[in-house]
């Protein structure tokens, strides 16, 4: 059996003397969509910035492709291929639109084929053709959530995390990125998605994990979206709910 | 007419702080380190000018200009990189020791006596344009600084690297996951403030040519506060306070009378105490809450 290309490996996280993720162990192998959902406070953008290495580890180790991310820093992280789209966007407000794009080719492999790289995300987003030379504070959330999206897919990256691209977004902006999103995974890219909206997520996704309080409580497939018990449990911990697969 | 030429040569001072303040801007930006030993940087390459006195001017420049960026990048590596991520305050207490402990150096070295490093002192000769004596100091740190200031500013937002470094000063955990190497953008940042540091010696040195311990103190005292009132967390904002206060200081003093100039410090500080308490983010600072939507 091939081996996963993201594989997170009895993970443990701590601030300070706090345990903010325990034990975590997920795989994601190429071209598949894995959600981790769970309630506020879970330590699912923790996960995230973990793999990125822009938090320490107490304990375990996160492989990339076969090799292990323990002696990276974030930004050999990002050049090796992995994209990350932060919570609340961290677009960079005072640069243009154009320019935080142009910030996106700097952890692409190949310097080559930008012009094409830009194409394919205006392509997806139109806005960042629309609004280049427009300083990015100026967007509206969605749009700067779109543009935050582009800038991980100039980089080209093998995967793409992706950390509650919904938060604060109107219904009709969310479906616009859903919607996106969906394009990308037709481009076959692996993707890791956080989100709270936990049953879109999982319908979205090939597989779930379900994180709380730490911990990975539960593993979902697609068709568990409308399992609403289920997710209560995992999500409250209760015994019926705390099955790992 | 008197006021015309006070003006220029507000613009001229203004202009030299600017640069100063720009140096210590952009360290900030990248690290969030205020960084107290600028002026030494200034000290050491007047030291290196008084080293080289009687050579060419061509041979003195560089080799002051190396010394600043060497100390420059000494200082990154043996101590400014072990102090990221450390707290405002290790970071203000660590970089007044290291000021003090060069000046303490300078000191035990070449004595508290002044040292003659006179350089370019042919600047200090003036030229007239109608009842204007205008010294061509004053055109020359207005060209130079203007021109240093407008290649930084290529530089920043017509390089890669620039492009870089605006980002690392805006948000440098974002800028790192994005594959940037902040190592890298840190010393070029210290380059830079080191070359905008011997260039501001080259144009103070020909009106205070003997090189002290503290030669670079005030200098970059006052460019920090121009910094401050500026707007610490951009760039443009903190260079526009640097000449804000370089402008301020030069026309309080004509405005002084010769007998009260002793006063030009409060009075200069006393503006800037109310600039503060009117803007506290930052004279030329925008509402980021209406940027950051």
């Amino acid at each position: 059996m091939s081996e996963p290309l993201l594989q997170v490996e009895a993970l443990h996280v701590s601030y300070g003397a706090v345990p903010a993720l325990r034990d975590i162990n997920v795989s994601v192998a190429a071209g598949e969509v894995v959600a981790i959902v769970g309630p506020n406070g879970a330590g699912k953008s923790t996960l995230l910035s973990a793999i990125m290495r822009l938090v320490g580890w107490a304990g375990g180790d996160v492989r990339f492709d076969g090799s292990s991310l323990q002696r990276r820093t974030p930004d050999t992280v990002a050049r090796s291929g992995i994209a990350l789209v932060p919570e609340g966007r961290q677009i960079f407000p005072e640069l243009t639109v154009d320019e935080n794009l142009r910030l996106g080719a700097v952890a692409r492999a190949r310097r080559d084929n930008l012009a094409a790289a830009f194409d394919e995300a205006a392509e997806l987003f139109p806005i960042v053709r629309q609004f280049r030379d427009r300083p990015a504070g100026l967007l509206s959330g969605g749009q700067q959530q779109q543009l935050a999206i582009a800038r991980a897919l100039v980089a080209d990256p093998r995967v793409l995390l992706l950390d509650e691209p919904s938060l604060g977004l109107a219904p009709t902006v969310i479906d616009t990125v859903f919607a996106a999103l969906g394009e990308i995974r037709r481009q076959g890219r692996t993707i890791v998605l956080v989100e709270q909206r936990a049953q879109r997520a999982i319908a979205f996704a090939d597989r779930s994990y379900v994180l709380a309080d730490g911990q990975i409580r539960d593993e979902l497939v697609a068709t568990d979206s409308g399992d609403t018990e289920r997710l209560r449990a995992a999500y409250f911990g209760s015994a019926s709910g705390t099955t790992r697969a | 007419m008197i006021w015309v030429q006070r003006f220029i040569d507000a613009i001229a001072i203004g202009a030299l702080f600017a640069l100063v303040a720009l140096g210590i801007g952009l360290v900030f930006g990248v690290m969030r380190l205020v960084n107290l030993a600028y002026g030494e940087l200034m000290m050491a390459g007047g030291y290196a000018l008084f080293a080289t006195a009687g050579w060419p001017v061509l041979v003195r420049i560089p080799v002051a200009l190396a010394v600043v960026i060497v100390l420059s990048l000494v200082l990154e590596r043996l101590v400014f990189r072990r102090l990221r991520g450390a707290a405002p305050a290790t970071m203000l207490a660590v970089t007044f020791g290291v000021s003090f402990l060069l000046r303490s150096i300078a000191q035990k070295r070449w004595s508290a006596q002044g040292k003659a490093m006179a350089i370019f002192t042919d600047l200090n000769q003036t030229f007239t344009v109608g009842s204007l004596r205008i010294k061509w100091l004053t055109i020359v740190a207005i060209v130079v600084s203007a021109a240093l200031l407008s290649a930084v500013q290529q530089f920043l937002t017509r390089t890669d690297l620039g492009l870089q470094m605006r980002a690392a000063s805006s948000d440098a955990r974002t800028a790192r996951a994005l594959g940037i190497r902040t190592d890298r953008v840190i010393v070029a940042a210290f380059v830079i403030a080191a070359v905008l540091a011997t260039a501001a010696l080259l144009l103070f040195a020909p009106q205070r040519p003997v090189v002290t311990p503290d030669y670079g103190l005030q200098i970059s005292i006052l460019a920090l506060v121009g910094v401050v009132i500026g707007g610490m967390d951009r760039i443009g904002p903190a260079t526009l306070g640097g000449f804000a206060v370089g402008f301020a200081n030069s026309m309080l003093f004509s405005l002084l009378p010769k007998g009260q100039r002793i006063f030009l410090d409060t009075a200069l500080y006393g503006l800037v105490i109310v600039v503060l308490l009117a803007r506290p983010s930052g004279l030329f600072q925008r509402d980021r809450q209406a940027v950051r939507v």
